[in-house]
């Protein structure tokens, strides 16, 4: 099943990730999860579930999609890699003319949807996170 | 009428005394200026006075929050860039896998960004202080990387707030 709303995530043993632009983040210790390498995927993202976890349960965020093949389809997506070792990056052929780089983890990642598709605004999911407004009330 | 802090001697004030009833639980303020017309007095009960201090100390305690927010999204900034140094060394064959590996494990204190939860929903309103008067917009993963707050405890935190 694919998922395109903001704060969607996944949460897996092994998942491949597809997008314009991966790029490195951060090194953050998560609660309940560890040291993990933190991942910006910009631009036509995409992350599937390759391998569910063992037990299948959420680690970290509860509602967490968990089961093989779901999917993420976003603009940008965040993850976060509990492994000390980089990710192997490939390019490959990917939409029309355009290419993609494309790596496939092997231990826990969590991926989050960070920025929706903007074609998609008028299907609003009524849960979904809002970004930071511009003013909070007092 | 402008509401700029002045200086004791700009004010002219010369004198400043204050009373205190006991009997009638109230204090009196007397500020006696250099002419006749600067004279005011102000009283105020107990009561008030206790209020008053209660918002001082409060607007302190916020400061003082407000403070280390803006101290750790500094550390964070360094950490992060130290990181990214260190990938970029990687992904330009300065270093090698292991090599990449080993400095995270051993000099961990200068790479690792520790996420914590919210304590309440007014921690994230000093945030957005911040980040207002910063000026730019944030994505709610940049936000939390910037000031060690758990993902998922921010957009808890901003569920309940937007419910």
């Amino acid at each position: 099943m694919e998922f395109v709303f903001q704060g969607a995530s996944i949460e897996c043993d092994s998942a491949e990730i597809i997008s314009r632009d991966i790029k490195a983040s951060s090194f953050v210790n998560l609660p309940e999860i560890g040291n993990c390498q933190k991942y910006n995927c910009k631009r036509n993202s995409e992350a599937k579930i390759l391998e569910e976890l063992e037990p299948k349960r959420a680690l970290y965020k509860p509602g967490s999609h968990l089961d093989k093949d779901d999917t993420l389809k976003s603009e940008d997506i965040v993850i976060y890699i509990n492994s000390l070792k980089s990710v192997k990056k490939e390019v490959i052929p990917f939409s029309h003319r355009h290419k993609a780089q494309k790596t496939i983890t092997k231990c826990f990642t969590y991926a989050e949807i960070s920025l929706q598709f903007p074609n998609i605004q008028a299907l609003k999911d009524p849960r979904q996170v809002p970004a930071i407004p511009d003013e909070l009330e007092e | 009428m402008e509401n700029n802090i002045i200086s004791y001697r700009e004010t002219g004030i010369d004198k400043f005394l204050g009373y205190n009833n006991q009997e009638k639980n109230f204090y009196r303020f007397k500020i006696e200026g250099r002419n006749q017309e600067e004279h005011f007095s102000i009283t105020l009960t107990s009561n008030e006075i206790d209020n008053l201090f209660e918002q001082f100390r409060f607007h302190s305690e916020i400061n003082i929050i407000k403070d280390n927010y803006c101290f750790t999204a500094i550390n964070n900034l360094i950490k992060k860039n130290n990181f990214l140094q260190l990938s970029l060394q990687l992904s330009e064959n300065q270093i090698t896998e292991e090599d990449f590996e080993k400095e995270l494990d051993e000099n961990i204190g200068n790479y690792l960004i520790e996420m914590k939860n919210l304590v309440n929903s007014s921690e994230l309103k000093i945030i957005s202080n911040i980040l207002l008067s910063i000026g730019k917009s944030f994505s709610v993963d940049e936000v939390s990387e910037l000031f060690s707050v758990d993902l998922k405890s921010m957009n808890n935190e901003l569920l309940t707030l937007y419910k």
